[in-house]
């Protein structure tokens, strides 16, 4: 089937877009980003398929408005032309929109699904890549490989996902799979029913012991609970006695007591707080009183210079200037002598330099100071210009040197002639490849190929001919023999089914015949038959009797008849009596009779199915005997006796596989005789070309060996050309320096003449001589520059000789107006002495005015502090008074007596209340008088053995029983809890239906997946050896034109498990396993084996169009070219569409072989 | 209500594919002649041995997975998995 017209009349983003795809030949649909390539492949899906119900083609025209129009051809010319709507029925419109039935699409569709046609006719990228990926993850394996590219789909993870699910659900030595542990479950919960059904016995034993025990436990723990009691009171009487007699005792001596007053706790501490204080204060008192006295009297001897302070700041500053004073008069004739020494020195240097000018008159000779850069600069300049003229000599004195050397050297050698003649011919020879070795592989080859057709020609049976006639030998095709096949599995089937129903017939028949045959065996069956034929005989009789008895008539006649059985009346009894019996024992058999009534319809039955089977059995055998002709005569032609079809068509695969390799071995054998006449010519070329070029021609039948020669002789020419080139271009370059370095000297000579000039120009405006040098010049300003020096430096010092002088005067007047004011016996000592001594007079009487305010300070406290101690005396007193008041006594002495006899009470009323809190705590909830007079009817010494006897009672006893009853009414308890299974039971037989209902359900999904994995699994093996042999040729063919011949060929070989696996085979016989190509290539490989695939499918359908999604997006330049022409060569025998996004594949497509339609959106 | 048991067939059958000469119609044939073979039916119920040795009597009664009719009986769902997986694999992923 073929897509001739697609029209997008309203789908996605277009608006009655057309696409012709009549013309044969590949064709290219091609959308940048966006265009609506996508849209349009769904397109074409959806015109074939209908429009997906939840579409989002439907954002530019409404649901009901979608519209797709086709145009549809079949191999044999059958066309349609319809369109597709969006919707649930009715979706297939005529031009007209009439409504098509869907069936019409079936001749062209041929009942490919869609799902199928998405798998089988299309691939797209990632497809592709998931295709490679397959191919790696199953290592190669053969079957699984050729299946799925056969499918288009990932049978491996099919396969995997089937075997996991079975393992989740059940293993055979698994414990944690689902059926595994429901079974567990379910066995748990039966052993639980068991458990249940005891006999009701026991149960009435066991509730009898519990009885028991219950009852004698509540007798026991009674007689316990008693004897317990009684010990608890004579141990509580035990415990209290002593107390008693300690109440009784401090009762006493509380009561002597009575009239102590009770002091607080805090009062004892109050006291002799108060009386510390008391003590303290008078101390302090007695103690300031005397210390105030002696600070009066201190006070009184200090007295203090009040003028000589009033002028402090004075005489701080005076002692602040003293030492300036000191230091200028001590420098002053060092810097007179100094200043000399500088103006002398300033003479000398002026008397040298320029003796016609006087010291003072320098000034005018100060401009001169500015020129020293000039001078500088024009000094660097000549020795730069006297270096620059010397290495512009010396240069060109040596790039003549070097130039003559190369001329010299050039000329030596000679010219040679051109070699591109030879390198033409040796690049042509090169570019064939390593022929040799190629022809000697394809010897190799040959020679191999040979032997095996040799030895498969020798294996092959049935057929004696050469193997130059095996090409073309026409032999029945595989559809004819797959459906004779067919054919006489059909019939052979049908025959052994109708022998096998015609056996069973037979021994049915058998059975009904002896059924029959026992119960007319056992004795004489009546039938219905029977009665009614003994009922007649009875009418008749009963008639003639009738007529002559009622009517009068005479039936003698009638009567003769039954004369032997005597008169009419005696016949007629025994008539009635014979039918009477019959009637009777049908009834009594009437099983018999029905048996034997069943058997014989069922024997009539089946003999009739026997004679229809046997009738069948016959056609059938006809039909095979024509079957049988038409086999012989099919295979007439090629003389050949046929065998079963099952065993020609292994056979034909045979000679198929021989035919193939006898193809390649004429194809061998012609590409080795055009490679050995290829290998001649360039021998040829080779040898007149070294002719030509001085050398000899060669013998050798190699070409490599030709090849080295003249390459050697290229390489020595083209060695020495080149060598004398490169001397040429040296040479030029060496005569342009030499010039380039004339240039220049002359130039640096020049310069030099200028600056001669300027430096004249220069000396002249300095009043020196124009022969000065540079250096001389530079010594002038240097000695001018230190004379101007040494005169400033003269001036500074008699600045700072003034400065001196002025501040010595104006100390010696400060210090003359302040001394005869404070301290006039300082008046005869010079002014620096007169101020030193100042200063320590300041300093001693601000010391004793400082100790004078100390002074008075401390006797300001000391007032202070016996003011307050007095106060603190007064309020210690009046605490004192309070306590003797409190404690009711007359003074302070009394006090202690009174608090030794309040802590005595105290002491007395505590142990009080604590034996009291003990006895009450012994007594357990009794009053003390209770407690009493219990203890008054206690004998003391009695009172320890009661409790041990008791004591031994209760634990050796009453105690062990109480909980061995216990445990035994436990047991009991347990024992028929565990027998109360009644209702339990029940319970557990509902959870095992659950489990055993639950368990029937895993286990037929487990019978699903298990098996279908089973069954996938030999279907692909079947599928591999039934297809292998040309699926692998023809994928082979493809491999090798994708990958440009990196791969010659594709094989299968055996793994190391003995699989069979998928091997690339390189052009120098390197074999790659599929785990080491790249994943480029895997995709190459997966793409050639679905392109077998498809090619095997149009072998035996209507070829379906194969619509490819920009599958070649990771193709690399060339193999991308390479897949574009495999697909243009298919698209003759099948349409190929192949949708892109890449401008890239439609400029390749420019330079396919084929014809190439290009269609963009 | 003590048990329900879910017994479906498809609306459309495969079946049409069986006319072709292809990997999928070669599959769903081997499954439909399966059916009438009983050396095949034997081969399927001798996969189903270990699990059969571990299920409880009281479950073979009702259901024997290896007996050939509850095999017959499989055949058709396990065509339906087999078809729906391998023309879907490619979808999801």
């Amino acid at each position: 089937m073929r897509v001739n017209k697609l029209n997008l009349a309203a789908f996605g983003p277009f608006t009655d877009r057309m696409m012709e795809f009549s013309e044969k030949g590949l064709h290219i649909v091609y959308g940048r980003n966006e265009a609506g390539k996508s849209s349009a492949l769904r397109g074409l899906k959806a015109l074939l398929y209908g429009i997906d119900e939840r579409t989002l083609d439907n954002f530019l025209h409404a649901n009901e408005k979608l519209r797709i129009q086709g145009h549809l051809q079949t191999a044999d010319t059958q066309e349609c032309l319809f369109v597709r709507r969006k919707g649930r029925k009715n979706t297939l419109l005529g031009p007209d929109g009439e409504v098509l039935d869907e069936q019409m699409l079936t001749p062209f569709l041929q009942s490919v699904t869609a799902e199928l046609f998405e798998t089988l006719f299309g691939i797209d990228h990632q497809a592709l890549v998931r295709g490679g990926q397959e191919i790696l993850e199953q290592k190669g394996d053969v079957g699984q490989a050729l299946f799925s590219a056969a499918l288009g789909s990932d049978t491996l993870v099919v396969r995997t996902r089937l075997d996991d699910e079975a393992d989740r659900l059940f293993r055979p030595r698994g414990s944690t799979q689902t059926i595994n542990s429901a079974v567990k479950s379910y066995k748990e919960i039966k052993k639980k029913i068991r458990e249940c059904s005891l006999s009701s016995g026991k149960w009435v034993e066991h509730h009898r012991k519990l009885t028991r025990a219950t009852r004698e436990l509540e007798e026991t723990k009674s007689k316990l609970e008693k004897k317990r009691l009684e010990k608890n009171r004579l141990q509580r009487i035990q415990r209290v006695l002593p107390k008693l007699a300690r109440f009784r005792e401090l009762a006493q001596e509380l009561e002597s007591l009575h009239d102590v007053v009770i002091l607080p706790e805090d009062f004892a501490n109050r006291r002799q707080k108060a009386v510390r204080a008391l003590e303290t204060d008078q101390t302090i008192v007695d103690q300031s009183t005397s210390r105030l006295k002696g600070l009066q009297k201190r006070f009184e001897e200090l007295s203090v210079n009040q003028a000589l302070l009033e002028q402090a700041e004075n005489i701080e500053d005076i002692h602040a200037r003293l030492s300036g004073y000191q230091t200028a008069l001590q420098d002053r004739p060092d810097l007179e002598a100094q200043s000399g020494q500088l103006l002398a020195d300033a003479k000398s240097i002026l008397k040298e330099i320029r003796p016609d000018i006087e010291l003072k008159d320098i000034e005018k000779l100060r401009p001169v100071l500015t020129k020293q850069q000039i001078v500088s600069g024009q000094s660097s300049e000549k020795t730069a210009l006297n270096e620059r003229v010397g290495n512009a000599e010396s240069n060109l004195r040596k790039a003549k040197r070097l130039l003559e050397g190369d001329r010299k050297e050039r000329d030596e050698i000679p010219e040679s002639a051109p070699t591109d003649a030879l390198h033409r011919a040796i690049v042509a020879a090169r570019k064939r490849g390593e022929l040799d070795a190629l022809i000697q592989n394809r010897q190799s080859q040959l020679s191999s190929l040979r032997t095996e057709c040799d030895d498969s020609l020798a294996r092959l049976t049935l057929w004696d001919g050469e193997l130059e006639e095996v090409v073309g030998l026409a032999l029945p095709n595989k559809e004819n023999i797959d459906r004779f096949r067919q054919d006489y599995e059909n019939i052979l089937s049908s025959i052994s089914g109708l022998e096998k129903k015609k056996e069973e017939l037979t021994d049915s028949l058998q059975n009904t015949s002896q059924g029959i045959n026992e119960i007319k065996g056992v004795g004489e069956v009546l039938t219905e038959a029977d009665l009614t034929n003994a009922r007649t005989e009875r009418d008749k009789v009963w008639q003639l009797l009738r007529l002559q008895w009622l009517g009068g008539e005479d039936v003698s006649a009638r009567a003769n008849d039954y004369q032997g059985e005597g008169a009419l009346p005696d016949v007629f009894e025994k008539r009635l009596t014979i039918s009477d019996e019959v009637s009777d024992r049908l009834r009594r058999e009437a099983d018999r009779v029905q048996n034997l009534a069943s058997l014989q319809a069922n024997h009539e039955r089946e003999q009739g199915k026997l004679k229809r089977i046997s009738g069948q059995i016959g056609t059938a055998k006809e039909k095979k005997a024509q079957l049988d002709a038409d086999w012989q005569t099919l295979w007439a032609p090629c003389q050949i006796d046929p065998h079963t079809p099952g065993e020609m068509r292994a056979w034909l695969d045979d000679f198929e596989e021989l035919r193939g390799r006898v193809e390649q071995l004429n194809q061998l054998r012609n590409d080795t005789g055009e490679l050995e006449q290829n290998r001649g010519e360039h021998i040829r070329q080779l040898n007149e070309q070294l002719t030509g070029l001085g050398g000899t021609a060669s013998t050798s039948v190699e070409l490599e060996t030709l090849l080295l020669e003249c390459e050697a002789l290229k390489e020595q020419l083209d060695e020495s050309k080149r060598k004398r080139d490169s001397l040429s271009s040296e040479v030029k370059k060496k005569e342009v320096a030499v010039g380039s370095l004339s240039e220049e000297h002359q130039l640096a000579i020049g310069e030099l003449g200028t600056w001669k000039d300027e430096w004249r120009q220069l000396m002249q405006s300095l009043d020196l001589k124009s022969e000065t040098s540079p250096s001389e010049a530079g010594v002038f300003i240097e000695k001018l520059r230190t004379l101007f020096s040494k005169q400033d430096d003269a001036k500074g010092l008699q600045d700072r000789i003034h400065d001196i002088d002025k501040e010595v005067a104006a100390f010696r007047e400060q210090v003359g107006l302040i001394v005869p004011e404070v301290a006039p016996e300082l008046g005869d000592l010079p002014e620096d002495q007169a101020g030193m001594r100042l200063n320590s007079l300041l300093i001693e009487n601000r010391q004793e005015q400082t100790r004078r305010q100390n002074i008075e300070e401390d006797i300001e406290e000391a007032k202070a502090e016996i003011e307050n101690s007095n106060v603190s005396i007064q309020t210690v007193k009046k605490k004192l008074d309070a306590l003797c008041r409190k404690a009711k006594c007359d003074n302070q002495d009394q006090l202690v007596t009174a608090e030794t006899r309040s802590a005595e009470r105290l002491r007395i009323q505590e142990a009080f209340a604590s034996i009291k809190r003990d006895i009450l705590e012994a007594g357990e909830g009794s009053t003390i008088a209770e407690l009493e007079a219990q203890a008054k009817d206690s004998d003391p010494d009695s009172l320890p053995g009661q409790i041990e006897e008791l004591t031994n009672e209760i634990d050796d006893e009453l105690d062990p029983l109480r909980i061995e009853l216990a445990r035994t009414m436990g047991s009991e308890q347990t024992e028929l809890e565990r027998m109360d299974g009644s209702d339990q039971a029940a319970r557990f037989a509902d959870d095992a239906q659950s489990v055993l209902a639950n368990i029937r359900s895993d286990v037929e999904r487990y019978v699903q997946v298990k098996l279908a994995g089973k069954i996938l699994r030999d279907q692909i093996e079947r599928y591999r050896q039934e297809n292998q042999g040309p699926l692998v040729r023809r994928a082979s063919e493809y491999f090798a034109a994708l990958t440009l011949d990196s791969f010659e060929s594709l094989i299968t070989d055996f793994n190391e498990k003995d699989e069979p696996v998928l091997i690339g085979c390189r052009l120098g016989g390197e074999r790659v396993n599929v785990e080491g190509m790249s994943s480029g290539t895997r995709d190459q490989l997966y793409l050639a084996l679905r392109l077998a695939s498809l090619e095997k499918f149009m072998e035996s359908a209507e070829p379906m169009p194969f619509i490819v999604d920009d599958i070649l997006v990771d193709f690399d330049d060339d193999r991308s070219k390479a897949a574009l022409n495999v697909l243009a060569k298919l698209a003759k025998k099948t349409q190929i569409i192949l949708f892109t996004h890449h401008s890239r594949l439609v400029e390749q497509a420019k330079g396919v072989d084929g014809l190439v339609q290009v269609q963009e959106l | 209500m003590e048990k329900v048991v879910i017994d479906t067939k498809p609306v459309a059958s495969v079946d049409e594919a069986l006319k072709r000469d292809d990997a999928l119609s070669g599959l769903l044939r081997a499954i439909r002649d399966m059916e009438w073979d009983d050396s095949a039916l034997e081969g399927l119920a001798k996969e189903m041995s270990p699990l059969r040795q571990k299920l409880p009597p009281e479950l073979l009664r009702d259901y024997d997975p290896a007996k050939p009719e509850r095999l017959k009986e499989a055949l058709e769902d396990i065509k339906e998995i087999l078809v729906n997986r391998l023309l879907t694999t490619g979808e999801g992923e």
